[in-house]
Order: structure tokens, then sequence, then C-alpha cells
């Protein structure tokens, strides 16, 4: 008996172990494959990233980059396998096109200080990489990563001067208008809310206007890992992050103005930097989660009337 | 399969060569080390015709924060207000950026002013003309309870005054091309008036007057070349 049972046992291991030794070496021979790809991204990109993170990433505004770059690199990583595969048929025009592309406007970018094309230029020059040594398989297998890379790219200034100065005066008058219905003693001059004996600034980050954009990239991120195959339910969730994101910067901004006149000045100030944000972002998040339970139950109850 | 290596090889060689068109063609030269340092205290002259300098009001300035973060060796600052023999007062604050523009951008009216808690409204290009040439301005008005304070101001990027914007932009940009650092100035005129028509008149007229007591260098400087 125990013979019988340890023959195929032992049969089983050596399969295993000799699986295992003529595994290793390919894999090991697909890394070195990309070694110069991964150095030549290192020489590219290691400065810019350094750079980035001791200035830019250093302020509150631009604080998600670093979480944006480890959810990339963790995407990249989901799909290793098309990184390793053996291509049937790969694509060297159109890749080394986007690969010298993506470098001009990397160089332009990095020579004259403009991140947008600095940072931005990663998507091409990956796309192109790619391409030329993988296929199309493999950048579709990669592109959600690719797309992400837009999340890294600081907003243009201009773009930004524009929303945050609209988004901070429409904040101000929908909290002014929420608080006076409540019959609370309000009043707003421009982006300066006056509630009892305290004065409040709408400042440029009380707009919102992060929150929207590290919401924008939850947001996308949450529907990918879904993997829904209704382009329906895609598209609704899609269209509902910005306007929720808004309405939880406004609950943020109603939160901070009772807090102030209930608590005092200090506390307010207080709670601004230790709680305001996190709470902004909880509240839209799980708006975000009923807005998505909610399509999922009207999609089953609808999905099933269809079936009968 | 060796050919996909090779193809690897060209993608990392490529990229050196980025990094390399990277270093290679980024500007280094300052302008402003080429230039005679800008002494803006002296530059601006004390008496403008019949305006003198008075010192009761100070202008809007970026919060102490930010001014602290701007590069001390490259950058100045000028607040001043004026006053006519009819008690008019006209308050002119003039920032020099000697390497790239951070205080170019932190001294925006448009930012500067928004970040104190004020209102920024009815932003509108224009031109002033000058006896000199045209010279091109922002007009705006920035409100914060009853104070009604129309601004006109303009920015320098090397030697040409230029549209704050985009165009100051691609204005660095074509210097940065050919490896140089431009210098640039943003200077503000602003006073506190509720007719703002009056006060864009008034503001002209002053800057007219100030160009035009100036040296021609400086002038220069401060108002670009015109013609350049």
């Amino acid at each position: 008996m125990t013979i019988a049972i340890g023959l195929p046992l032992t049969a089983h291991r050596s399969d295993m172990s000799s699986t295992l030794d003529t595994r290793l070496p390919q894999v090991t021979a697909a890394w070195a494959e990309w070694l110069p790809g991964v150095a030549g991204l290192l020489v590219l990109y290691v400065p810019t990233f350094y750079e980035l993170a001791t200035t830019l990433w250093q302020q509150d505004e631009f604080a998600h980059g670093p979480i944006i770059l480890a959810v990339i690199a963790w995407l990249i990583w989901d799909r290793r396998q098309a990184l390793f595969a053996s291509p049937a048929r790969t694509a060297p025009v159109p890749g080394f096109a986007l690969l010298v592309f993506g470098l001009l406007i990397y160089a332009v970018g990095r020579s004259q200080d403009i991140i947008l094309f600095e940072v931005g230029a990663l998507a091409p020059i990956l796309a192109g990489v790619l391409l030329a040594t993988r296929g199309w398989p493999a950048l579709r297998a990669l592109w959600f990563a690719l797309l992400f890379i837009a999340f890294l790219v600081p907003l243009p200034g201009f773009f930004v001067d524009a929303l945050t100065a609209s988004l901070k005066n429409n904040v101000s008058a929908i909290a002014e208008q929420l608080l006076y219905t409540a019959s609370y003693p309000i009043a707003r001059n421009g982006v300066v809310l006056t509630i009892g004996q305290y004065q409040l600034l709408v400042a440029d980050a009380c707009s919102g206007l992060n929150s929207m954009f590290s919401l924008s990239a939850l947001g996308l991120l949450y529907l990918y890992l879904m993997r829904y195959k209704s382009w329906l339910h895609n598209g609704l969730i899609l269209v509902s992050i910005l306007p929720i994101a808004f309405c939880a910067n406004i609950v943020r901004v109603v939160i901070l103005v009772l807090v102030t006149y209930h608590f005092g000045d200090a506390t307010g100030q207080g709670f601004v930097h230790n709680f305001a944000g996190m709470l902004l972002f909880i509240i839209a998040l799980l708006g975000l989660f009923a807005f998505d339970s909610l399509l999922r139950v009207a999609g089953a109850f609808f999905g099933r009337g269809h079936k009968a | 399969m060796k050919s996909i290596n090779q193809r690897m090889i060209i993608c990392g060689l490529l990229m050196f060569a980025g990094a390399g068109l990277a270093w290679a063609i980024t500007p280094t030269q300052k302008i402003a080390d080429a230039r005679e340092k800008a002494d803006l205290d002296a530059m601006i002259p004390r008496q403008i015709d019949e305006w003198k300098i008075d010192t009761s009001i100070v202008p809007i300035e970026p919060s102490p924060e930010v001014k602290a973060l701007l590069n001390k060796i490259y950058n100045q600052t000028l607040s001043r207000t004026y006053v006519d023999p009819a008690g008019r007062r006209i308050m002119v604050s003039i920032a020099y950026g000697g390497d790239q523009s951070d205080s170019m951008q932190v001294h925006k009216p448009e930012v500067c002013y928004a970040a104190q808690g004020f209102e920024v409204f009815n932003i509108v290009a224009g031109i002033l003309l000058t006896k000199y040439g045209e010279l091109p301005v922002k007009r705006l008005i920035a409100t914060q309870g009853n104070r009604n304070e129309p601004i006109t101001y303009w920015v320098v990027v090397g030697d040409k005054a230029i549209l704050s914007g985009m165009k100051q932009k691609f204005a660095q940009l074509s210097y940065g091309l050919t490896g140089k650092v431009p210098d640039g100035f943003l200077v503000r005129v602003s006073s506190i008036d509720r007719d703002r028509q009056s006060a864009y008149q008034q503001q002209e007229e002053f800057i007219i007057s100030m160009l035009g007591a100036m040296s021609e260098t400086n002038r220069a400087r401060i108002a670009g070349r015109f013609g350049a």
C-alpha cells in the first residue's frame, strides 16, 4: 500500500521539479531581455520622479502623485505575462515611431520645465517599447496602466486657475444657501463666509478640485477592477464621479462652517487640517459605492424582467 | 527571439539618447547674469510728475510664506503707493524674477489677490498706448467687502512685454529652446476706486508718466523693448 501511494507521489514531485527547472531559466531570460528597456526608463525617469518627490509632491495638491505611480506599477505587474509572452507578431514601425515621438516630447518637457510633457511622454514611450518588442496584444493588455499615466500629469496651471475660481464661488454660494435655509446667521461676500462672529475664507484647497482629480482616478480604477460588462453601467458611474465629488466637497465645507460656529475657530482650524479632507474622501467613496450598488440592483431587476 | 532582443537594446539606446538630448538642450545661460543687476528701488523714480511716495497704504502682496519660498538671489519685489496733490492714490507693485518665473506666477494679480480672499473678475486684455509703442496689458477688478480695486498689469519676459498666460509660456519657450533662461518683470498698478473707467484712465496716465520719468534702459527693462 505504502509503495503504491509513494510511487505516484515521487513521480509527481520529479515532474514538478523538472517543470520548475525548465521554467526558471526562461523567466530569468525573459527578465534579462527587458534589461536595456528598464535601464533606459530608469535613466529617463528616476531624475524626474526624484525631483517631483522633493518639490511638487510635497504640496498637498499633488500628494496623490506617489500613490498614482504605485498604482501604475501595480497595474503593470498585474499584467506582467504580457511583458514576457513571446510575440507572434510585433509592430516595429509604429512602435519605434511612438517611442521616438515620446522621447522628443520628453526632451522638450524635461529641458524646458514643462512637467505636462515630461511626465506625459511616459505613455508613448512605454507604448512604443511594447509595440516594438511585444506587439499589439501586449499594448492591449496594458492599456489601462498607460491611461492611468494621465493622472500622474499635473493639470496645466491655467486650467486649474479657471476651474478653482469657479468651483470656489459655487461651493461658497451653495454652502451659504444651505446654511441660510437652515436659519443660521450666515452671509457671503465673494468667497468669504461670515457666520456669527467668525469669518471663513473658502481657500483654493476648498474648491474640491484636487478631490475631484483623485476621485476620478479612484473611480476609474474601481471600474477597471470590477470589470462590468454593461456599457450603460460603466458610463453612468463615470458620469457620476464628478458630481459626487462636488457634493461631497459641499458637505465638507458646510461641516467645517458648522464646527467653527459651534465649537470655535481653533477647533475648526484643527478640523480642517486633520479630518476634513479624509471625511470628504469617505463621503465621496461611500456615495460612489452606493450609486454602484443601486445600479447593480436595478440591473438585476431589469435584467430578470428582460429574460422573462 | 534574437531580433526581439536586439530591438529591446535599440529601445534602451534610444531612451539613453532621449535623456542625453534633454540634458543637451536644457537652457543654462541666465539672461539675468549677463545684465546689470536689477535694483527696483533705484529704477523707479521716487517722484513721477506730481506724484509722490505715500507710506500710509501698502499694496497687497503674496503671503509671507509664499514670499519666503522665492529664490532670494534672483527675485525682488517693490511695493509703493504714490499720491498726487489732489490726494488721489495709486499703488505700484513690481516683481522681478531672474530665473524661471516662479515669482511671476505668485505675483500675478489673479493669483495673489484671490489668495487673500479677494474676488477677482472682469479680466480683460487691452492695449495701452504710450508714446514709445503699444503695451499689452491685462485689466481686472479685485473686490473684498467695500474695497473695490481696479488693476492694470503687464508682464515682461526677457525684453518683450507679453500678455500673461499661454503667450508668456511660449515666450519662455522661445528663449529656452535657444539655451537661455529669460528674466522677467511683472508690473501692477492699481487704485481703490468705485469707478472702474476713471480708475483705469488714471492708471493709464500714471503709467505713461512713470515710463516717461525713467531712463531709456530702465524703461526697456520694465516695459520691454518696444517694437522688439
